[in-house]
């Protein structure tokens, strides 16, 4: 598979990637964690985001995967794709569709994927594009909620306990997640186009300012009770909301969100597959298939509150492994192969 | 065979939705619902459209009684053969004795399942609750409208606060304010329901404490939440004859300071003259004595409002909120509501003529 990325497609693949599924699952687990200072330890969370982001930078040229590394690196992606399409249908039933068979709604999110790794290497590049005024969109109705913020719910600042350090810290891992990504297509920007420095860092601060807006926004318009009862604050935020124009502003965002997952499970496929494609170049469209019939079946079984709750629990420490101890080693060992 | 299949999979994806399609004609709106609760048992009165002509709707109300809101929704379904809708809901009035329990146990269904309604207007009434139900001849209007068109009036003239079953649930959950509610009563000849004013809650249940129109109209601009008009009417003396004087608040800030067990609020506000007969407001004498009037009986009549706060324990300004953020020390003294009712709370109010209309 050739095919070559504009430092803008680039940048655009990653954001989706890391914002896609968690956008809406990130707040409220982050806030309970961290309590009213969830905000300061974003901050700090932030900068641990760019010191990995530089750390690839320098080293993504080490990071060539092996078969062994390969296969592990599939397997971790189709757990992270499983979890995100187990969570999206629950909240899809759960909101909006809860009569309607969960096996008719992921094989929806699903097909558009299959037909996008079907097709050209382009196809799936560029369907982020496809997202960008529905996010700005999505932003922009936020803004309704401005006039019901409490904005002294931040304060008092700095109560923060060490235990809230550690479990937020870790909580904070949801927002990293799809951050690997950056090693796999790092090599595949056209070479012309400069990321190192400043781009990097524009990077770095739109995924900082998307999330920390979320988190500001989580604790000033909920009471800490409030946050601990709504597992998706920003869509409820929404629901909250009365306009004149759609009844449910809720429903129309969480469609939004549904293509946000759609284009991110098709990007994380297109990834997953790729890396596959570098070993295996036989029988491509029979692995293509197998690898969505898999997308289908898996989740339909991790579909209670429970399995959903367990997942988005675990996704954490499997992420740690593959975006940090696996890819420091494969660095380290190429490293050292090299000299 | 294999394209006809393939082709059946691709079109029962365009079936998504049909299953959770909710259609009119399946259900009946209820634009209002009224609750009463007696040992432990709950009363619903809802209030639902019919069609009784052709692009006519008329309104008729059914009891429901069970354990649960959801359940009385149930008993009232079976009683009519219809399945009544939530999801309009615009005005719910619950009993005194009703909001003597935590309403957001009460209401979970309406935050649990995301097609109700969170705008809906939340009421308490004085009273058993059918009387309120049923439309009366005074009331002009059909109950549902009725009691909407009256609460948004009362709103808009910062009357009563504008609050819904969300924004109650906000305040219910935060423990540095209290929920205050639109009172209603049935005028004396019980002809009409009237708003008498709002119902005072302490620490998540009503307090048993009322404040009239005049002073829940106060605790709307300590809080600094006013709506579109605030207008204040007193009686000034001048010489053998009195003039009444009504003036708007153009703008207004509000200065806390909170030190120790003691609250000064500072409140600066302009305002603009409606009605003064006296006239001479190009006058600065006039003016002067006119501020320091008004300065005067709003100053008084604000720290009553506070009094009245303080003996029901209901921190419906919301000063616990800046005093759980900046003043922790005087927030773990104890419950808040405890605190603030032994606080020294002293209201200056500056007044100042901004506008004295096309007149002098």
């Amino acid at each position: 598979m050739k095919f070559m990325l504009s430092r803008n497609q680039f940048f655009l693949l990653l954001f989706i990637v890391q914002t896609g599924s968690s956008f809406f699952s990130f707040p409220a687990p982050f806030v309970n964690a961290a309590g009213r200072d969830a905000w300061l330890l974003f901050i700090v969370s932030a900068i641990f985001h760019y010191m990995l982001l530089l750390f690839y930078e320098r080293n993504y040229d080490y990071f060539t995967m092996g078969p062994f590394v390969s296969w592990l690196y599939k397997g971790y992606w189709l757990f992270v794709v499983i979890s995100y399409l187990a969570y999206v249908d629950y909240t899809l039933a759960v909101w909006g569709f809860p009569k309607t068979p969960q096996y008719i709604v992921i094989g929806i999110l699903v097909t558009v994927s299959l037909y996008a790794n079907l097709s050209r290497a382009e196809t799936a590049i560029n369907l982020p594009v496809l997202l960008i005024p529905l996010i700005l969109a999505f932003l922009g109705f936020l803004q309704f909620a401005w006039g019901d913020v409490i904005w002294t719910n931040i304060f008092p600042i700095g109560q923060i306990t060490g235990t809230e350090w550690w479990k937020g810290l870790l909580k904070g891992q949801t927002a990293f997640i799809g951050i690997e990504l950056y090693l796999v297509f790092r090599s595949r920007v056209d070479i012309k186009q400069n990321i190192k420095g400043l781009p990097l860092f524009v990077y770095q601060m739109t995924w900082f300012l998307f999330f920390f807006f979320s988190v500001l926004l989580t604790i000033w318009y909920f009471t800490p009770t409030g946050v601990k009862l709504v597992p998706e604050p920003l869509l409820f935020l929404l629901r909250t909301q009365e306009v004149t124009f759609i009844e449910r502003l809720d429903l129309f965002f969480l469609y939004i969100w549904t293509v946000w997952t759609i284009v991110t499970v098709t990007l994380v496929s297109f990834t997953a597959l790729y890396v596959h494609r570098q070993h295996a170049k036989e029988k491509q469209v029979r692995d293509t298939i197998i690898w969505h019939v898999l997308l289908v079946v898996l989740p339909l079984f991790f579909l209670k509150k429970e399995n959903v709750d367990y997942l988005n629990d675990l996704i954490i420490y499997v992420h740690l492994v593959f975006a940090i101890i696996i890819p420091v080693i494969v660095i380290f060992i190429n490293r050292r192969k090299r000299k | 065979m294999k394209k006809l299949a393939l082709i059946s999979i691709a079109c029962s994806f365009l079936l998504a939705g049909c299953w959770d399609e909710r259609l009119y004609k399946e259900f009946t709106i209820v634009p209002l619902v009224g609750y009463d609760r007696e040992e432990g048992e709950l009363t619903g009165y809802h209030t639902y459209t019919t069609v009784s002509a052709p692009d006519m709707l008329s309104y008729s109300t059914v009891v429901g009684k069970g354990a649960s809101v959801k359940e009385v929704g149930f008993d009232a379904n079976r009683k009519i053969g219809e399945t009544l809708d939530f999801s309009q809901l615009q005005v719910i009035l619950v009993s005194e004795e009703m909001a003597k329990s935590n309403l957001l146990e009460t209401f979970d269904v309406l935050f649990r399942e995301p097609h109700n309604r969170l705008s809906s207007k939340l009421a308490v009434v004085e009273g058993e609750i059918a009387s309120y139900m049923e439309k009366t001849e005074e009331m002009g209007l059909e109950a549902p409208d009725f009691y909407l068109k009256n609460l948004k009036t009362a709103a808009a003239h910062s009357i009563i606060p504008d609050i819904n079953v969300n924004e109650a649930s906000t305040r219910i959950n935060d423990k540095g304010i209290d929920l205050f509610l639109p009172y209603i009563k049935m005028s004396e000849s019980g002809e009409i329901p009237e708003l008498a004013g709002v119902a005072l809650f302490s620490n998540k249940v009503f307090s048993g404490h009322t404040l009239d129109d005049k002073e829940s109209l106060i605790v709307n601009i300590l809080a600094k939440q006013p709506g579109k008009f605030t207008v204040f009417s007193y009686e000034w003396k001048q010489g053998n004859k009195t003039y009444p004087i009504t003036v708007e608040i153009a703008r207004y800030t509000k200065k806390w300071n909170i030190h120790d067990n003691q609250i000064d609020a500072n409140y600066k506000v302009k305002l603009s003259v409606e009605e003064f007969a006296h006239n001479h407001l190009n006058d600065e004498k006039t003016v002067k004595e006119l501020e320091q009037f008004l300065s005067k009986e709003m100053t008084k009549d604000f720290n009553k409002v506070i009094k009245k706060l303080q003996e029901a324990k209901s921190d419906a300004v919301g000063f616990g909120r800046t005093v759980r953020a900046f003043h922790p020390h005087l927030w773990n003294e104890g419950k808040w509501q405890d605190t603030f009712a032994e606080l020294d709370i002293e209201v200056k109010v500056k007044a100042k003529i901004a506008h004295s209309g096309i007149l002098n």
